[in-house]
């Protein structure tokens, strides 16, 4: 019973997403689906170890610092990240885009390391951030290197959530994949979000065991993708390179 | 002023595992009764904190000696979280250590709330026209968690801290404005326990605390001069949302010579308690 429990405790803290509002127990019922009483008692939990606040004027519960030391002992200690910032820097300083790091995380795509691009309108994103899978350049490239079984169920769970919309949805996921097995990058043009552009390149490391993908994203403003193709990603491609042997050569001077 | 002593001691400042265990039990007994508490979720995010900066990755037996915990429960905890993504397993090792899954915890909210880009540009100015290293702050179990911070465009110098950094709330003033600031019963509940805790260093902590509370009973922030360091000086004022939500604390340090006491009552103390008050208007509106 005990395993099931802490599950369903961290499903809690995970329904708050990314979003700073706070919930009432009965929103976080709705958003994990689990019952009221359930969720209440969690919730108490949560309180009585500080990871969450109680609003007392709502009755809504506000997420703590807890969280906070994890995410950042988490982000510390992960080597990939330090090895790929500063080349992700030196991309986005480049090419005046930002850049990210990220990792799938259920049928969402989650950014563990942002550089933003030096221009003024930049993508409000941040280490953490998530974005659907399916609908972003950086998920369908993330999709594109994971072992077939692996995406194959990815795929299947894709399909699931987007109901009547799964058919235009894998259509543009199987353009992305030819342009990935010609390329290795694939480039979506204001899917996510009107007037923006991402691009995304694979990033597969330790032997195919740790899959992840670098973005390159902006404002759809001021670039065509005729410059993108031929500018920005193809530099990309070449950044995963470094960042894969930067990588490789700290596992190596490590053991 | 010596940023890795600074580092060193935020490091060794107690940890949420330490506190874990006393606090839940009190709960237990203030309650009555476990039937609300829901014991393998507060073992679960314990072994979750138990992965700090400073040690990556680690095996059954290290967490279990962090958490203390028996081995057999910490194992099945950390096949748990290692089946639910949270933590990355290496056969090569033997050891676990955290995923960026984790990161999906709130995290992000709690980096990026509304609250803390309002509080953010407001801390920065201020940082910029004192000269002074800015800290926000919250309360968690016997810790200031610091949120945010930000240091003035014109030094180079800073300290060498990072967002959720702890310091221990009995002895910085940061930890005592915050304390001012608590209803009155979660403060004698507080103050009790870090009484039980101390001991033999408690009455030299109860008179500091008692001073800075009657010091800002008095002008409406309190100062350290050099008690956390010898080399910084820290005014703090309390910040309490006008809905009475959650009490944050902001804090002004920098090095002693250049804090001197009358800099001190004359501009920093005062430009702070202004700040808090306007801030504690605008901060409900934000959120909500």
């Amino acid at each position: 019973m005990g395993t099931q429990t802490l599950g369903r405790g961290l499903e809690v803290l995970r329904a708050f997403r990314c979003e700073a509002r706070p919930l009432g127990n009965r929103t976080i019922a709705e958003r994990t689906g689990l019952p009221k009483s359930t969720v209440s008692r969690i919730t108490s939990t949560l309180v009585s170890l500080g990871y969450l606040h109680r609003v007392p004027a709502l009755g809504y519960y506000q997420l703590g610092t807890g969280v906070l030391g994890i995410g950042n002992a988490y982000l510390e200690t992960s080597e990939i990240r330090r090895e790929a910032i500063s080349l992700m820097e030196r991309f986005a300083t480049r090419n005046g885009v930002s850049a990210g790091l990220a990792v799938g995380d259920g049928t969402d795509i989650m950014y563990v390391a942002w550089c933003r691009s030096p221009k003024t309108l930049t993508l409000r994103l941040s280490a953490g951030s998530r974005l659907p899978i399916a609908r972003t350049a950086v998920g369908k490239a993330y999709l594109w290197a994971l072992p077939q079984l692996e995406r194959r169920e990815a795929i299947a769970q894709i399909k699931q959530e987007e109901g009547a919309r799964a058919r235009a949805v894998m259509d543009r996921i199987d353009a992305a994949f030819e342009d990935l097995d010609r390329y290795g990058y694939c480039i979506s043009i204001a899917e996510y979000q009107k007037n923006t552009f991402g691009i995304g390149v694979p990033l597969v490391l330790d032997d195919g065991q740790t899959v992840m993908a670098l973005s390159a994203g902006g404002a759809k403003l001021d670039v065509t993708e005729v410059a993108l193709r031929r500018n920005v990603a193809p530099e990309l491609v070449q950044t995963a390179l470094l960042i894969r042997a930067a990588i490789a050569e700290a596992r190596a001077s490590e053991s | 002023m010596s940023a890795t002593g600074i580092h060193a001691r935020s490091a060794a400042a107690p940890r949420p595992r330490d506190m874990l265990e006393t606090i839940s039990d009190d709960f237990r007994a203030q309650t009555g009764k476990d039937r609300n508490f829901i014991e393998p979720l507060a073992r679960g995010l314990s072994v979750l904190q138990a992965f700090a900066p400073s040690n990556a990755w680690m095996g059954n037996l290290d967490v279990a000696a962090r958490v203390n915990l028996p081995t057999a429960t910490v194992n099945r905890l950390l096949k748990t979280l290692h089946r639910l993504g949270y933590l990355t397993f290496s056969q090569q090792r033997r050891q676990y250590r955290l995923s960026a899954s984790v990161l999906s915890l709130g995290y992000v909210a709690v980096a990026n709330s509304n609250v803390r880009q309002l509080l953010r540009s407001h801390m920065q100015k201020l940082a910029d026209s004192l000269n002074v290293f800015v800290t926000l702050g919250q309360r968690d179990r016997l810790d200031i968690v610091l949120m945010e911070m930000c240091h003035s465009n014109a030094s180079i110098l800073t300290l060498r801290l990072e967002p959720g950094a702890r310091l221990p709330i009995a002895e910085t003033a940061s930890g005592w404005a915050l304390m001012a600031a608590l209803p009155d019963e979660e403060r004698d509940y507080l103050l009790a326990h870090i009484e039980q805790k101390q001991r033999a260093r408690w009455p030299a902590i109860e008179r500091d605390i008692l001073r800075a509370h009657a010091q800002i009973k008095r002008v409406g922030y309190c100062a350290a001069l050099g008690s956390w360091r010898p080399e910084i000086t820290t005014v703090a004022v309390p910040l309490v949302p006008a809905d009475r939500s959650a009490a944050l604390v902001l804090g002004c340090s920098g090095a002693s010579p250049y804090l001197p006491p009358s800099r001190i009552t004359q501009e920093i103390g005062p430009t702070l308690v202004a700040l808090a008050r306007q801030l504690s208007q605008e901060l409900p509106d934000v959120e909500i």
